[in-house]
């Protein structure tokens, strides 16, 4: 069966080159990177190579402020708990109700250890205001961490704007840039944030690397101590591989990643005005006026998001959504649930990111398959209970 | 003993939620059941036909997931030729297991498909 991969914000392919540049080091460029001799050199230099794209691409100053991690996860983790270890005393974390889990448990987790959280409602598109972010910031307020970018509307944040406003008061600025990477302009300096994360496989590269940005001067604990890679604050021998992967992706993403954005969203507008077009009863999820370029969440009034979503599978068309329990947690997503959306646009939502390797062809097969397939499971829908005798 | 993945549908479940079973009203319904999951809004109504004592027809609408789907696809083949007594005594796990195992996330569905089926039974038992 032909397939057809739309579930980007998920994850992504790898490109060919990306794989290419790799390959080596999972191969006979095996050494370790802390190593002193040729095996070890060999190593080192490609993970500085790596750091010098990762650095390019966010704007950062210098390379020695990207530190690799083993993903978006782990970065968020290092950021939030890392600056509130190494604060004294009382302290509060402004964040937002629609982050990624990796922040939202991670800040649920220390305010169990004594933190206090404020989480910033966002409007019914999903962005927040900065003004809202600067009235929760109280004098104990030690750190700020609002996504760049949402990964299941694609609504993109007022960074900029937080990012004054904490400069403003002297606060940490985290964001959490997993999904705008690459398909945004992201430039730390410009954006006054201090901390940022990342992770290479929702950027054509490989699994399990990442990175966190830490702005000079920025009190940080170590996260993983042991044997001082990273300048002593991420210990454990690199993932070689995965780091130059993503270093290569950063690479292509400088290089390429306005051209490709401005591709993926007209493809996206495309997908979105004709499934609008032809399917009746369908809302836009989100901000379409402050988007990811790949991003299209859609409520299908009257259908169920999962059973949609397997029709499509069945079909060869991978797209994921934020229905209950899809995701093996028994709410529905927490993201369309601060957006305040009614129950049946959040219960029919379904995602559709696009990226690398879509084209025209994919969403005319997708136009083949989704109305039958949404009006099919709309047929199925009990009938309302007034029109029983 | 758990199944290696715990998360995916199995074969058998992807088959029902593509092309569910006896999807429709019975108009004439000896007994109609309805119930509802507050958490994710899943909507099921199981439509009852008797015949003496047997059940002869089955039929469903389903505003829900893929697990409930499954469920309900399969309960409409399990309830046939059964009694109102032998359909009292059907388990969430019997249904569960008809459709060869549902994740651990989505037991509930099966749960909610028995509860239906209970509101049938009652509903019949009251006209
Ligand atoms: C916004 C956001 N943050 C963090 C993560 C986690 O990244 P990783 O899978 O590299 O741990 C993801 C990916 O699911 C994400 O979308």
């Amino acid at each position: 069966m032909n397939t057809i991969y739309m579930d980007h914000n998920a994850t992504t392919p790898m490109r060919p080159e990306v794989l290419a540049a790799m390959h080596p080091y999972l191969g006979e460029k095996f050494g370790n990177p802390n190593s002193i001799h040729r095996y070890g050199r060999e190593t080192r230099i490609a993970i500085e190579n790596a750091r010098d794209h990762a650095a390019a691409l966010i704007g950062a100053a210098e390379s020695d402020e990207i530190f690799f991690t083993s993903g978006g996860t782990e970065s968020d983790n290092w950021a939030l708990r890392g600056v509130i270890s190494a604060a004294s005393g009382k302290s509060r974390i402004v964040t937002t109700a629609i982050e990624h889990e990796a922040v939202l448990a991670t800040c649920q987790a220390l305010e169990a250890e004594g933190a206090e959280v404020t989480y910033v409602k966002p409007d019914r598109k999903g962005r927040v205001s900065a003004e809202d972010v600067a009235a929760a910031i109280r004098p104990d307020t030690r750190i700020v961490s609002v996504m760049w970018g949402n990964n299941e509307v694609g609504t993109v944040q007022p960074i900029h704007e937080i990012g004054a406003i904490c400069r403003e008061h002297g606060i940490l600025f985290h964001t959490d840039a997993v999904q705008a990477l690459g398909k945004v302009e992201v430039d730390v300096e410009r954006a006054g944030v201090s901390l940022l994360s990342a992770t290479g496989h929702k950027i054509n590269a490989a699994k399990g690397a990442g990175f966190l940005y830490v702005k000079k001067g920025t009190k940080l604990d170590p996260f993983m101590t042991g044997g001082g890679q990273e300048q002593k604050l991420r210990s454990g021998t690199e993932n070689v591989a995965g780091i130059v992967a993503l270093g290569e992706a950063c690479r292509i993403a400088k290089e390429e990643g306005p051209q490709s954005a401005r591709n993926v969203a007209a493809l996206r507008d495309r997908l979105e005005n004709e499934i609008c077009e032809h399917v009746p009863d369908v809302l836009i999820n989100g901000d379409t006026d402050h988007r990811l370029p790949g991003t299209s969440n859609l409520g299908f009034i009257g259908a169920e998001g999962e059973t949609l979503l397997i029709r499509l599978d069945l079909e060869g068309i991978a797209v994921s959504t934020g229905a209950a329990c899809s995701s093996g947690s028994p709410e529905p997503s927490h993201v369309l649930l601060a957006m305040d959306l009614p129950q049946e646009t959040v219960q029919g939502s379904l995602r559709f990111s696009l990226g690398y390797g879509n084209s025209d062809a994919d969403i005319d097969r997708l136009l083949e398959v989704l109305p039958e397939a949404v009006s099919k499971v709309r047929e199925m829908a009990p009938r309302l209970k007034s029109t029983k005798t | 003993m758990a199944p290696r993945d715990d998360y995916h549908y199995n074969e058998t479940v992807l088959r029902h939620i593509a092309d569910p079973r006896n999807i429709g009203v019975i108009e004439d319904a000896d007994a109609e059941g309805s119930g509802t999951n507050p958490a994710c809004g899943d909507e099921v109504t199981l439509y009852l036909k008797f015949e003496g004592e047997a059940v002869t027809d089955a039929k469903i609408r389903i505003l829900g997931c893929g697990a409930i789907t499954a469920a309900m696809s399969s309960l409409t083949d399990m309830v046939r030729g059964k009694t109102a007594e032998e359909l009292g005594e059907i388990t969430a796990e019997e249904i569960a297991e008809s459709v060869g195992g549902l994740p651990t996330h989505k037991r509930h569905c099966a749960t909610l498909a028995r509860r239906v089926l209970q509101n049938a039974l009652k509903s019949r038992s009251a006209s």
